[in-house]
């Protein structure tokens, strides 16, 4: 080779300088996706619609906290001394425990990491086309909807934890209601101006939801197998399983029922029960339906207990290791394996008069450990059981039709129609039965005084007792001497990492 | 058999003495030496298939062996002799290589000469005499080609040798030849000479010869750079031809090599250390970067008193003092329970310089592990101008090594081989023996119960403890007496050989390098073993060079399966660690207490291990193009792929497995790494000098990306020691997990060197980097740095002044950068949720907080600078500088409600500014005997102008973790709330504003009351008090010293050498832990102790003492002043002493080359004011070295 052709070789090697420099110091990992990655196609932003749904569903939020954990304890759904620790300080109101403080901070943080997901996906997909998605406008719709719906959700239960209910009215600086990413210093807004937002977001994510899904999703939205995921039987779906399992992702029905609750803890019982009554009617049309009493408790067989009652579910997330979340803190050795066990004199406190009720019969003490079933894994090896636990154990119930029938119950006794509030009442008692009917003749306190009792019934664990009490402003039930509470019981002090840097 | 090699080599004594390999060499040398013969002008294929030959002589046996003396004198003498015969005996007595065609000697006619150490030239030229062929020498090289017109002029020359030119020689041009040499008279190569008022000219070769086509009575003007010029009129023309120039002082032909090319060291501006290979084999024999101290007092590695010396720890240093916070913070690191340095911790530290061999940055482990007889220099660059070119990687320094390329001529092997003896030194340690233990249990009343007499349970626990105390004593009396320090360790043996064979012609070179080291450390069975093999060609023509390197690299080291040496150095020495009955090791070891203690050499025979292994494969290729005589073209391209494994496993023999489950016995713990990376620079240099200018200009682009992966997995449940695969685990405990990162910076580059008459200097360089880590709106970032210098030495004034060799005064300011963040820190990401599916599908979630605008933290730094040399022996050079790192990268705290608690910014700002001078005093100096002092120091002070809000609420978590100390004095619980306290007896650094990144806190302590035998301290406020408050804490000290570095002598008497390095330091401050861990906090009840408890603590009222009393278990003692010594110290770093034999004499006994022996000794002995133990978890070690350097 001639020497002079060697400079051709020296060509080769700055290649680097004909590449695009820009696009050379672009990169990404695996595991790492920049967000311009992530939002470069619709998958990526389904991917990070389901990641939202995953933060929802950790035991910082709905995975614990927010369903059995803490605001359980916090409604004294268990014997408060065979709770976690964390817990039971937070459950005696100590707030200025560090130990009280630890899961308000796991709430607010969490809760605060979702919303800036939630933010960034919204801005994303309101700069997109509706061609940018496979399913166009009803995917992008569809994206929207549900996040302003998660956004009025998590601003809510923050709201009804850290800040003092609205009966009392409290009008000061209750918390930031975050509505972009990335915001450095929220600001706080007053009480009626979250609700505001609350409402807005929530009315936002029905219109865009309405259509999704009561015609497009209709056929996913209407059978129970095609709300709730069933590894046994399934809906197929052309659009793929994003659109499926309607019941586990914000949803039309999921967003007017929480908004009949947000209206019912502001104290607007009108729009309370309007927008109560448009799932009450979806259910009255079949759409949710009563779970039958064989799997309520009618028969002695625990492994056909319906654990999470899937049928009557409007608005659910879901953690797979719902079961070893819930094993970790009461398998372990000592004192943890007491924990969340409520007494028997509290149930029978309770369900006074209605022992034959489902909800003491099927589900508490099965195991005689006087635990109530809804989150224990269950213990048979038979078919049921094993089809159950993969079925209903990643659940974690948020609402239910039935908060529809204590809305209205309540709204016709605020409204002194005990006649129809009795006859809804009933309707209740009898699919979770209850032999003993409510005659109308019943005084309005003495039916509050049931519809208290009943909602709680209902909601054993799940993270709405507190929030009962809360609304009305009553001392907490404990199946003892009710707990008296302070003004400042009610709430939790923001946390430290917030007010750290508050101005 | 050697000799036999030797003879085949010259190729006319073919014996066969029945060797194999001697066969081999006969059968294919003479074919080989064809090959070569015929090499000028043959094409590539055939060149290879010599290489190969070559090579495959070279492994079988290493016989290639030469007696070539390298002498450039032969004596042959001789009838007839054919000239194949004439050149075989040249090469054999020279060692030069002969190339041309062999059809060239066929047409030659023998010749009949005497020669006795004739010089090579005349010699070739008498013997050429008439001949149709001629000659040209290159460096060792001799090419045989045919005569033409030069050739023939060196024949005329010859011919004309002996009288004067004649003037009315008919043809008026002549072609005149002569050599230039300087008056030590060695050839100078590169003189140009010009005739005087005309463009011509010439420039000598690398012997010094030139020629040049002359007129009668014209004046040749010989000029360059570093000699003065000379005109000679022809007439004077001297007859040998030989033009003796005189130098100019204090001669600097040398060049700074900064990794982009090579800068003149005269005109450069910037501040650097140089230092050579045969610098750093006087000071260590394996261990390249504690050696680097010695020469640079700014170069510092942080004593890491932990891992003492732990073959398997890198060590951490820094240059110039520390500018950045460290990526994880003391705290954080002790809350997370993370030890204290891991080879993540490294990375996250924020001051270390970056390394840079043959042109590529590399990892420190690289280095670490590097054999310092590839090195070929070191450059050490520390200020904005010398470093200037890195741009966003040059902050914390840059050093630059570059490893040997092959030289031409025979094939010489080259050994090297370090036989070692590392010994512990357990020299720092005073525990007690049994019987003192014993004695101080019984002082420091250790049987008597916590509850006061008038406890009903008072008698019982008395007699309890007494009970204890005398079964203690029955230990005592039946002899068992162990001394725990000495079980885990042992003298330990090491060698290390590195074997390089080079040589080729000028055009091609091949470098073979082979090595194996074995370093076993002192804590029994740990170690680091390395190999390595590596090939260098080298291909050369006139124009161009292609250059190829390739090496491959196994490392394995293991931890010792003893454990950490802390484990033992607290056991009671009247525990036995046999049982009594059986002489095997016993699982756990007596108690006394309560208080499960297991037995650590029981614990060292059931299997466990921990290995870590890498293979690394790295290739580089260097291109140079001389375009011109100034423009140089240089392409360079390099990959590395690393492949690095660990395996922990605990054996589920292990006592701490005592009560659990079956399937849960034994754990292994698995991680891989791989890393490829490439790196391309691409740069042109022009360099010329014209009249009195002298520029070097050079433009360049780098490019770099870096690939990682990362996987771990944890397995659970083995059967036995010996089933420790992951396929014998019954569970996988962990989803092995996987992360990758791929980091890419691109930059552009311009320098110029610019000097006037050798003057005036001015430097000047400008770098753009963009980075994949950076914010997206700041890709790019602009570096710069300008300096300036004065050659006083060279200006008229101080030409009056002839011992003033040089003189010279620079000054520069510039700004680098540095980038110390994790990957993707400045951008929005999202981590995908791996863990579990929702049923609709994967998800992720936004993983920081991005913030676009974040950038490299930026240094703004001047230094000024003066160098001196008298007498042409005296050297000093001082610097002072002045460093302000600012934006650096901090977390900034938000509000949760953000979603984040912190985000990455610029906030924060640290000062370094010091000054450095480095001497070296030749005293002496003739033929037999030279002896240099050499000296240097540094001084330092290190401020924090600025610093975050985070790092304010860092300070405040420190105060609510010492309030985590527990004050209770519950009788039953107070030994183990001792153990439980005993962590906040450490300080922990805080980060405040005007203080330094090396401040102590603590509360300043009054002393010791005699009364009562407690701690007295002062608040900041002047009030006085025996609580101790975190609140109350307040600097008490700084461990940075006021000064430190090296001084030593360098010392020769004919064919010894010796060379010895002492490292000081002084004005720093300590904290003398062993001193609180281990004597004031002793527990006694539960550890051995310090031999001082018994005679430096406070026993009984009126006591003068420094330390508290003996019979205080109750509280800890937590940070205070009382235990800050001042830290000053001598160290004896390095004694060598070397015999280099003589080569005539080595030559005709043992056919060798080169031969050099020496003996090396590290830590000698250390003198310090502080009295405290070293090396807590692994100890310091001294090492002996006996090192042999030959050639053959």
């Amino acid at each position: 080779m001639r020497s002079t052709q060697y400079w051709k070789l020296l060509l080769l090697l700055p290649v680097l300088l004909n590449m695009s420099c820009k696009k050379f110091l672009d990169v990404s990992s695996s595991n790492q996706v920049l967000e311009e990655t992530m939002f470069e196609n619709g998958e990526g932003i389904r991917v990070a619609v389901n990641g939202v749904y995953k933060m929802l569903s950790t035991t910082d939020l709905y995975g614990r906290n927010l369903t059995y954990g803490v605001i359980s304890a916090m409604g004294y759904n268990y014997d408060i001394n065979n709770i976690p620790y964390d817990y039971r300080e937070a459950a005696r109101f100590n707030w200025e425990v560090s130990t009280a403080q630890a899961s308000m901070e796991q709430i607010w943080q969490s809760a605060y990491r979702t919303l800036a997901n939630c933010n960034n996906i919204i801005q994303a997909v309101e700069a997109k086309d509706t061609t940018f998605f496979s399913e166009s406008a009803n995917e992008k719709n569809m994206i929207l909807g549900e996040m302003y719906g998660i956004r009025a959700m998590l601003h809510f239960d923050l709201l009804r934890i850290f800040c003092p209910a609205p009966v009392t009215g409290f009008a000061g600086p209750a918390i930031p209601y975050v509505k972009k990413y990335p915001e450095t210093q929220p600001e706080r807004l007053n009480m009626p101006a979250v609700f505001t937002n609350i409402i807005n977001d929530l009315g936002q994510s029905r219109s865009l939801l309405e259509k999704i899904d009561t015609i497009y999703l209709r056929t996913v939205m209407r059978s129970a197998v095609g709300r709730i995921r069933n590894p046994g039987s399934w809906i197929p779906l052309p659009q793929g399983d994003f659109f499926n399992f309607r019941a586990e992702r914000m949803n039309y029905f999921a967003a007017t029922g929480l908004l009949a609750r947000v209206y019912m803890y502001k104290g607007d019982y009108e729009q309370a029960f309007q927008h109560a009554k448009i799932v009450y009617d979806a259910h009255k049309r079949n759409w949710f339906t009563w779970t039958s009493s064989i799997y309520q408790g009618q028969i002695t067989d625990v492994d056909y207990i319906y654990t999470k009652r899937p049928d009557e579910i409007v608005l659910s997330f879901a953690n797979g290791q719902n079961y070893n979340n819930y094993d970790a803190q009461t398998l372990s050795s000592g004192i943890a394996n007491q924990f969340y066990r409520t007494p028997p004199s509290y149930m029978n406190k309770l369900f006074e008069g209605d022992l034959d009720d489902y909800r003491i019969v099927g589900w508490y003490n099965r195991y005689a450990d006087e635990r109530y079933i809804t989150w224990m894994r269950p213990k048979g090896n038979s078919y049921n059981a094993t089809n159950l636990a993969a079925h209903q154990g990643p659940l974690l119930p948020v609402m239910r039709f039935t908060e529809m029938y204590h809305i209205l119950i309540e709204y016709h006794i605020r409204q002194g129609n005990i006649p129809e509030a009795v006859s809804i009442f009933n309707t209740l008692r009898t699919n979770r039965g209850a032999k003993v009917k409510i005659l109308e003749t019943i005084s309005a306190p003495d039916l509050m005084e049931k519809l208290v009792k009943d909602i709680i019934r209902e909601t054993m664990t799940e993270g709405q007792t507190f929030f009962l009490f809360k609304r009305l402003n009553r001392n907490i039930f404990n199946g003892d001497n009710n707990i008296i509470m302070a003004p400042e019981d009610w709430f939790a002090p923001l946390p430290l990492s917030e007010t750290n840097y508050l101005l | 058999m050697q000799k036999n090699a030797l003879r085949s080599r010259a190729g006319y004594v073919l014996t066969d003495h029945g060797s194999g390999t001697t066969r081999f060499l006969t059968k294919t040398l003479p074919r080989l030496k064809l090959f070569c013969n015929r090499f000028h002008g043959i094409p590539g294929r055939k060149i290879k298939t010599v290489m190969k030959l070559t090579a495959l002589i070279l492994l079988v046996g290493c016989l290639h062996v030469s007696a070539g003396t390298r002498s450039q004198t032969v004596s042959i003498s001789g009838k007839d002799l054919p000239l194949t015969k004439v050149f075989n005996l040249i090469k054999k007595q020279t060692g030069y290589a002969v190339f041309g065609k062999s059809s060239l000697l066929r047409q030659t006619d023998p010749v009949t000469i005497s020669a006795v150490n004739m010089p090579l030239a005349d010699f070739l030229d008498s013997v050429m005499k008439g001949q149709p062929i001629g000659y040209r020498m290159i460096d060792r090289t001799i090419f045989i080609v045919e005569r033409s017109t030069p050739f023939r002029s060196a024949e005329q020359k010859t011919t004309v040798n002996g009288q004067p030119l004649s003037l009315d020689e008919p043809t008026p041009r002549q072609t005149i030849t002569g050599t230039v040499v300087g008056e030590n008279g060695s050839p100078v190569e590169g003189v140009s000479i010009n005739v005087k008022g005309k463009k011509s000219g010439a420039t000598t070769d690398n012997k010094g010869k030139f020629s040049i086509s002359v007129e009668p009575d014209q004046v040749l003007v010989f000029s360059h750079i570093n000699f003065h010029p000379r005109e000679i009129n022809l007439k004077d023309f001297p007859a040998n031809g030989r033009i003796v120039l005189k130098q100019k002082e204090a001669t600097l032909s040398d060049v700074v090599v900064t990794g982009y090319g090579n800068v003149r060291k005269e005109s450069f501006t910037g501040t650097y250390t140089q230092v050579t290979k045969a610098d750093i084999q006087k000071v260590t024999s394996n261990n390249l970067i504690s050696a680097l101290q010695v020469f640079d007092p700014s170069f510092r590695i942080m004593q890491n008193n932990l891992m003492g010396s732990n073959p398997n720890v890198l060590p951490e240093f820094y240059i110039r003092g520390q500018s950045g916070f460290p990526g994880i913070k003391e705290l954080d690191k002790l809350e997370s329970g993370s030890s204290g340095v891991s080879q993540f911790a490294l990375k996250n530290n924020p001051n270390t310089p970056i390394f840079i061999m043959d042109g590529f940055e590399v990892a420190i482990e690289k280095i670490y592990d590097m054999d310092i007889n590839r090195i070929s220099n070191i450059t050490i660059l520390k200020d904005a101008a010398a470093t200037a070119m890195y741009g966003s990687r040059a902050s914390n320094g840059v050093v630059v090594i570059e490893t040997v390329l092959p030289k031409p001529g025979e094939f010489r092997v080259n050994y090297n081989g370090n036989y070692s003896v590392t010994a512990p030194d357990l020299s720092s340690y005073n525990m007690m023996n049994a019987q003192e233990k014993l004695d101080a249990e019984y002082a420091a009343k250790i049987y008597e119960p916590y509850v006061p007499p008038s406890d009903p349970g008072y008698k019982a626990n008395l007699l309890e403890g007494l009970w204890q105390m005398q079964q203690k004593k029955n230990e005592v009396l039946k002899g068992v007496n162990t001394y725990w320090l000495s079980q885990p360790l042992s003298t330990m043996i090491n060698h290390r050989h590195n074997v390089y064979i080079e040589g080729g012609s000028q055009g091609m070179r091949v470098g073979i390098d082979l090595k194996y080291d074995n370093q076993n450390g002192v804590m029994k069975e740990s170690f680091r073993k390395r190999l390595g093999a590596g090939l260098t060609l080298q291909y050369q023509t006139t124009k161009l060079q292609f250059r190829n390197q390739i090496y491959f690299d196994a490392v394995n080291s293991e931890e010792s399966p003893y454990g950490k040496f802390s484990d033992y150095t607290r056991l009671q020495p009247y525990f036995n660690m046999y049982d009594e009955n059986t002489g095997r090791y016993v699982k756990e070891l007596p108690n006394y207490n309560a208080n499960q203690v297991l037995n650590p050499m029981y614990e060292s025979t059931v299997g466990n291990f921990d290995r870590a292994r890498y293979r690394e494969w790295t290739n580089n290729f260097t291109a140079n193009w001389f375009v011109t005589k100034f423009l140089f073209i240089k392409a360079q391209f390099a990959v590395e792929y690393k492949d690095a494994n660990t395996d922990k496993f605990t054996s589920p023999e292990s006592a701490l497995y005592g009560r659990t489950d079956l399937f849960t016995k034994g754990e292994l713990n698995q991680t891989a790494t791989k890393n490829l990376s490439w790196n391309s620079n691409v740069f042109a240099s022009y360099n010329r000098t014209i009249d009195a200018h002298n520029i070097n200009v050079s433009l360049g682009v780098n490019g770099r990306s870096t690939r990682s992966e990362f996987s771990s997995a944890l397995y659970r449940g083995f059967a036995n020691r010996g089933f420790n695969s992951p396929a014998y685990a019954f569970e996988i405990t962990r989803k092995p997990d996987r992360s990758d990162n791929l980091a890419r910076l691109l930059g552009s580059f311009a320098t110029l060197n610019y000097s006037l008459n050798n003057i005036y200097l001015f430097d000047g360089s400008f770098r753009m980097d963009g980075s994949s880590e950076f914010g997206t709106e700041n890709k790019w970032a602009p570096f710069w740095s300008v300096g300036t210098g004065m050659n006083l030495h060279n200006t008229k004034y101080f030409k009056n002044f002839p011992y003033i060799n040089m003189l010279r005064v620079t000054a520069n300011i510039g700004q680098t950068g540095k980038s110390n963040f994790s990957p993707y820190m400045a951008r929005n990401t999202y981590k995908i949720l791996l863990d579990d599916w929702y049923p609709t599908g994967i998800g992720s979630s936004l993983t920081y907080m991005g913030n676009n605008r974040l950038t490299w933290e930026k240094q703004v730094s001047w230094n000024i600078g003066a160098n001196l040399t008298l007498f042409k022996r005296y050297n000093i050079e001082f610097n002072y500088y002045n460093k302000r790192t600012y934006d650096l990268i901090t977390d900034v705290s938000l509000p949760s409600s953000s979603g984040f608690l912190v985000y990455r910014d610029n906030i924060g700002e640290v000062l370094n500014k010091g000054f450095e001078i480095k001497t070296s005093l030749n005293i002496i100096n003739n033929k037999d005997f030279s002896f240099t002092v050499i000296g240097n120091l540094a001084h330092n002070r290190n401020q924090i102008m600025e610093i975050a809000q985070s790092m304010k609420r860092y300070n405040t978590r420190i105060d609510d973790y010492y309030g985590g100390y527990n004050n209770s004095t519950s009788p039953s619980l107070i030994l183990y709330y001792n153990q439980q306290n005993a962590k906040f007896a450490k300080p922990i650094m805080k980060y405040e504003e005007g203080s330094s990144l090396t401040t102590i806190y603590g509360m300043r302590s009054l002393g010791i009351n005699p009364a009562n035998g407690k701690e007295v301290y002062m608040r900041p406020d002047g009030s006085i008090t025996y609580d101790w408050s975190p609140m109350d804490q307040q600097p008490i000290g700084n461990t940075e010293p006021w000064a430190q570095g090296t001084a030593g002598i360098n010392a020769r008497y004919k064919q010894f050498s010796l060379f010895t390095t002492f490292m000081y330091e002084f004005g720093g401050d300590l904290y003398n832990q062993t001193l609180v861990d281990n004597v004031e906090n002793a527990n006694l009840a539960y550890n051995n102790a310090d031999r001082r408890v018994l005679s430096e603590r406070w026993q009984k009222p009126g006591d003068i003492s420094t330390l508290k009393a003996i019979q205080d278990r109750y509280f800890v003692t937590r940070p205070t002043s009382r235990f800050l010594q001042r830290n000053n110290y001598v160290v004896f770093n390095s004694l060598s002493l070397g015999y280099d034999f003589d080569p005539a004499w080595l030559k005709k006994k043992l056919g060798m080359s080169f031969l050099r022996t020496s003996f090396l000794m590290n830590d000698v002995a250390r003198f310090s004011t502080v009295k405290r133990e070293m090396g807590l978890d692994y100890p310091y070690a001294r090492t002996f070295t006996l090192t042999i350097n030959a050639s053959f």
